[in-house]
C-alpha cells in the first residue's frame, strides 16, 4: 500500500468525521420525519377494503410501517443531493484533502445514514405496534402480522439499508449531473416517474425496477444492489473531478 | 386504496397543515433549536431515539397475545372454507339431521333457543323480507311430544382476507307466542377489522404469503335455522312453503 493510498484513506476518514460531526441536523430532520410518517400511519391506514351483503358490511384497514421507510428514502435522497451542492461542498474547502477524499467522505457519510435510517425506519414498525396495541380495540385486530418475527424484522432492516444506500448512490449521482447543468435536477425525476406511468412490462425503465423490487433472494437482491451502487458512486466521482475548483 | 370521506376531507388538511410547518414554524424552530441542538446533544438524541426504538423489541415480544383475532392456520382449509356454502350440499338427497350439522366442517352454531308450547299448533312469521334469502328453515318432527320447540341458527364461514367473522354475525331474534314462531333479522351490521401487513422491505422476500392465498376477498354464507318440534304437532307453513322444508326420519 502506497502512502498516497493510506493518505487519501486518513483524510478521507478525518473529512468523514468533520462531516459527521457537521451534519448531526440532518438526523434531528430524519427523526422528525419519521415521526411525521408514523402518525400518517396511524391516522390513515395503509389501505382498506370492505364488502357487505344485505345483513352484514366488513371493512379490513391494513396498516404498515412502509411509509416511515419510504419517507426515510424521500430523506436520505436529499441528504444525497444536499452532500453535492455548493454549499456543502464549500465546506470541505476549509479541510486538506482533495476532490477524491471528499467524494469517498461523502460515500461513507451516506452509507452511514442509510444504516441508522435503514434500522429505525423497520423499527418503526415496532413502535407503530406498540401504540396500536394499547390504542385500538384488539378484539378486531388481527394478531397474524401484528407479531414480528427478529429474523423478519432483521430481514426488513437489511432490505431497508440496501435500499437506502441505493437510492443514496442515485440521489449523489443525480446531485453531481445538477451541479453541472440544474436542468437534470427537473429532467431525470421527470424520465423515471414518466417512464413508470407507460403501461409496457418491457418497457426499459419498468424493467430495471421489476429487476430490484421483483428478486426473492436476499443474497442476489444484496450482490445486485451492492454492484449498482459501486457503478453509481464510480461514475458520480469523475463527474465531480470534472468541476471546476470551487464550484 | 379506498379514501374514506374523513379522510378525503382529512387528507389535504394535513398537507396543508405539513407545508405551513415547513414554510413558516420550521425556520423559526431551527433558529431557536439550533443554538440548543450542538451536535453533542444531536448525536446523544439521535442515539436515545436509537435505544429507545431498540427497547421496544422485547416489549412487542412481551406484549400478551390473547383478545385478538387470529387468522386460520390451515390455508388449505380456509381456501376450502371460504368455499363451503349450504347450497353445495344435496339437501334434497340428504337432508340435514342437526348431528349432522355440528359435524359439518364450515358450519357452526351461533344460536340456540328452546321454547315450551301452550299449544298444538304452529305458525310462521318473518319480519324481514331479506330474511328468507339468507336463511334456509328446516322443520324436524322429533320422535316424542316433550312439549319444547328447539331452534338453532348455523352459518357457513364467512371470510374476508383470512378473517373468520362467522362467530360475530349476529343470528335472527327468534320468539315465541301464542303458537307463532317469529323471526325478525338483525339490523345490518358493520365489522371493522384492523391487519398488519409486512413492510414492503419483507414482503419482497416472503414468498407466496397468506393473502396471495385466500386474498382479500370476502366469503359471505348462508344461515340454516333448524326448528325441532314436537311429534304430533300441527304445522301451518302459511305463505312461507317454498322455503320452509320439513325434514322427515332421523
Amino acid at each position: 500500500m502506497s502512502s498516497n493510498e493510506v493518505n487519501l484513506l486518513s483524510i478521507s476518514l478525518k473529512q468523514y468525521f468533520y462531516k459527521l460531526k457537521a451534519n448531526t441536523g440532518l438526523l434531528n430532520r430524519l427523526i422528525i420525519t419519521q415521526m411525521l410518517a408514523l402518525f400518517f400511519s396511524l391516522v390513515g391506514a395503509n389501505g382498506m377494503m370492505s364488502s357487505g351483503n344485505g345483513t352484514v358490511s366488513v371493512s379490513v384497514r391494513t396498516y404498515s410501517a412502509s411509509i416511515a421507510i419510504v419517507f426515510s428514502i424521500l430523506w436520505i435522497t436529499t441528504v444525497a443531493i444536499l452532500l453535492t451542492t455548493k454549499q456543502y461542498k464549500k465546506m470541505e474547502m476549509t479541510l486538506v484533502g482533495n476532490r477524491m477524499s471528499g467524494n469517498l467522505s461523502d460515500v461513507v457519510l451516506l452509507m452511514t445514514a442509510s444504516v441508522f435510517a435503514g434500522i429505525t425506519s423497520s423499527l418503526v414498525g415496532v413502535l407503530l405496534r406498540v401504540i396500536m396495541y394499547f390504542t385500538f380495540d384488539r378484539s378486531k385486530m388481527v394478531f397474524d402480522g401484528f407479531s414480528l418475527t427478529v429474523s423478519d424484522l432483521l430481514l426488513g432492516m437489511v432490505v431497508a439499508i440496501l435500499y437506502m444506500g441505493l437510492v443514496s448512490a442515485m440521489g449523489y449521482l443525480v446531485g453531481m449531473l445538477a451541479q453541472d447543468n440544474i436542468a437534470f435536477l427537473v429532467l431525470i425525476p421527470i424520465a423515471i416517474f414518466g417512464s413508470f406511468r407507460v403501461y409496457n412490462n418491457y418497457f426499459f425503465a419498468q424493467s430495471i425496477y421489476r429487476f430490484y423490487v421483483e428478486d426473492v433472494s436476499l443474497a442476489l437482491f444484496a450482490l445486485k444492489v451492492i454492484i449498482t451502487m459501486i457503478i453509481i458512486f464510480g461514475v458520480s466521482m469523475p463527474l465531480s473531478n470534472r468541476m471546476e475548483v470551487g464550484k | 386504496m379506498n379514501l374514506s370521506p374523513m379522510n378525503f376531507i382529512l387528507l389535504p388538511l394535513m398537507l396543508l397543515l405539513i407545508v405551513i410547518v415547513i414554510k413558516f414554524v420550521g425556520p423559526i424552530i431551527r433558529t431557536r433549536v439550533s443554538g440548543v441542538m450542538t451536535w453533542k446533544r444531536s448525536f446523544i438524541f439521535a442515539g436515545i431515539y436509537l435505544g429507545v426504538l431498540i427497547l421496544l423489541v422485547p416489549v412487542l415480544s412481551m406484549l400478551p397475545d390473547k383478545d385478538y383475532i387470529k387468522l386460520i392456520d390451515n390455508r388449505v382449509e380456509a381456501f376450502g372454507l371460504s368455499h363451503t356454502n349450504i347450497d353445495n350440499f344435496d339437501f334434497l338427497n340428504h337432508l340435514p339431521t342437526e348431528g349432522s350439522l355440528k359435524k359439518q366442517q364450515g358450519i357452526y352454531k351461533i344460536s340456540s333457543h328452546t321454547f315450551k308450547i301452550d299449544t298444538n299448533k304452529l305458525s310462521f312469521i318473518f319480519y324481514e323480507p331479506n330474511l328468507n334469502g339468507n336463511y334456509r328453515i328446516y322443520v324436524k318432527r322429533k320422535d316424542v311430544d316433550d312439549g319444547e320447540i328447539g331452534v338453532s341458527t348455523y352459518a357457513t364461514t364467512q371470510l374476508v382476507g383470512g378473517i373468520d367473522f362467522t362467530k360475530l354475525i349476529l343470528p335472527p331474534a327468534v320468539s315465541f307466542q301464542k303458537g307463532t314462531l317469529s323471526f325478525r333479522a338483525p339490523s345490518r351490521q358493520t365489522l371493522d377489522f384492523k391487519q398488519f401487513k409486512n413492510d414492503f422491505t419483507v414482503d419482497q422476500f416472503k414468498l407466496q404469503n397468506y393473502g396471495n392465498l385466500v386474498g382479500m376477498s370476502a366469503s359471505f354464507g348462508s344461515q340454516i335455522i333448524y326448528i325441532r318440534v314436537p311429534k304430533s304437532m300441527e304445522i301451518n307453513k302459511g305463505m312461507y312453503s317454498d322455503q320452509i322444508q320439513m325434514i322427515s326420519g332421523t
